[in-house]
């Protein structure tokens, strides 16, 4: 592609904000369905099947916890490889946030950061849109994939080869009674484009512990 | 978001006294609704409620002209954050304060402070960054942040604990402006407030 533009700076991305504002986790389905924007690098559907919504599990972390980076790299090939590292704490280690995290153990993952920029920095209203997020676990460059599904590719959690997976889960319950008791959990995909903004329908339900994309 | 006010001082702001007169405090709970104001002239909570209840609060009396609260903005990159400090010395060390600063050690709080110009001060109830469906899940709540006792040295030294309930917010201290009712069991010897 020719380089049309560069890009500007201005008083608004000085303003950004750290930190995420939360993180949604779903399992790769057999039937998953993905469009993606190549222009725009978006992703512009996650269906769970043909005209069936896809659930997220939310996961809430201490405030000032979480954070993703992105590392690129280029070894003169016509790919970069970006190594996307997802961590959170969660304070308490509890039978039931055990059990959720068990839940990552051995699977395909795909994984949503929204980060704290959906609304201005001086802004106390929240904001009601997720557009400031990123997608880490599902791209569309190098990916194994069968384009039979009209409309987006149809992808299998068996051929696509860039899902994120549960890497490490590091803390315990400290020595003194001060210290931090809890877990980091680290999610990491490997894949060989920059994470996608997801620009679809998001809705998030009642509890606020479920996330629904698409359809 | 963009400058669209300026402040004007006006004589009442210059005479207001200094010090607080009130401090409450509860615990937040998951039935708990808050009602928010923002403009460009207003920062402020107008309800505090626990369900369709009047919220109840605790009031802790003091000595007084020794309580004071104190707000320290500092920012970094695009983020600002409010640690906000309130101390208040509760005079004689006996049971009944130490058992009063147990119930503080482990939940989570809100605080008003009502100052001598009559302004009450809210801590650990801000909108940025706060969860979105449930406000008790909110992690900028206040707590005891620390205690000091001491029975002092000399005869006319103070006796007692000196109380700091602290927060860390992303926002300033919001005003409460709507219906406060001191005391509404006066009386009963451990007074209640209750915010509607």
């Amino acid at each position: 592609m020719a380089i049309l533009d560069g890009m500007a700076i201005d008083c608004s991305d000085l303003q950004a904000v750290g930190g995420t504002r939360f993180i949604a986790v779903r399992k790769w389905g057999a039937s998953d369905i993905v469009q993606f924007n190549d222009t725009l690098h978006t992703i512009t559907l996650i269906d769970e099947a043909a005209s069936t919504g896809a659930t997220w599990g939310v996961f809430e972390s201490r405030l000032e916890s979480s954070s993703l980076a992105i590392t690129g790299a280029n070894e003169g090939k016509e790919f970069s490889t970006y190594e996307c590292t997802l961590s959170w704490f969660i304070p308490g280690i509890t039978t039931t946030q055990f059990a959720s995290l068990y839940d990552f153990d051995g699977e395909c993952l795909m994984a949503m950061v929204i980060d704290n920029n959906d609304a201005e920095s001086g802004d106390p209203n929240p904001s009601l849109t997720f557009a400031n997020n990123k997608v880490i676990g599902v791209s569309n460059t190098l990916a194994s994939q069968d384009g039979s599904n009209a409309g987006g590719f149809h992808y299998t959690t068996e051929r696509t080869q860039q899902w994120c997976r549960l890497q490490s889960v590091e803390g315990g319950t400290g020595t003194a009674f001060s210290d931090e008791i809890g877990v980091t959990v680290t999610l990491v995909a490997k894949q060989y484009e920059i994470p996608r903004a997801y620009i679809g329908t998001t809705s998030i339900d009642a509890n606020g512990l479920g996330l629904t994309t698409g359809s | 978001m963009a400058i669209t006010n300026g402040i004007n001082v006006k004589c009442s702001d210059i005479i207001g006294a200094g010090g607080i007169r009130n401090v409450l405090i509860r615990t937040w709970t998951a039935a708990d609704v808050i009602v928010y104001t923002n403009g460009p002239t207003a920062h402020a909570i107008s309800s505090i409620k626990e369900g369709a209840s009047n919220a109840t609060w605790y009031n802790y009396e003091f000595k007084q002209e020794l309580p004071s609260l104190t707000v320290t903005a500092s920012k970094e990159n695009g983020s600002t954050a409010y640690e906000c400090s309130l101390n208040f010395m509760m005079p004689e060390m006996d049971n009944v304060k130490s058992a009063v600063l147990q119930q503080l050690m482990d939940t989570c709080m809100m605080v008003i402070a009502v100052g001598n110009n009559g302004k009450a001060y809210v801590l650990g109830v801000s909108q940025k960054y706060s969860n979105e469906k449930a406000s008790n899940r909110n992690q900028t709540y206040a707590s005891m942040t620390g205690a000091e006792g001491a029975t002092g040295a000399g005869i006319n030294d103070d006796n007692g604990w000196t109380v700091t309930m602290g927060c860390k917010q992303w926002e300033a201290p919001r005003i409460y402006n709507g219906t406060l009712a001191l005391y509404t069991n006066v009386g009963s010897g451990t007074g209640t407030s209750t915010t509607t």
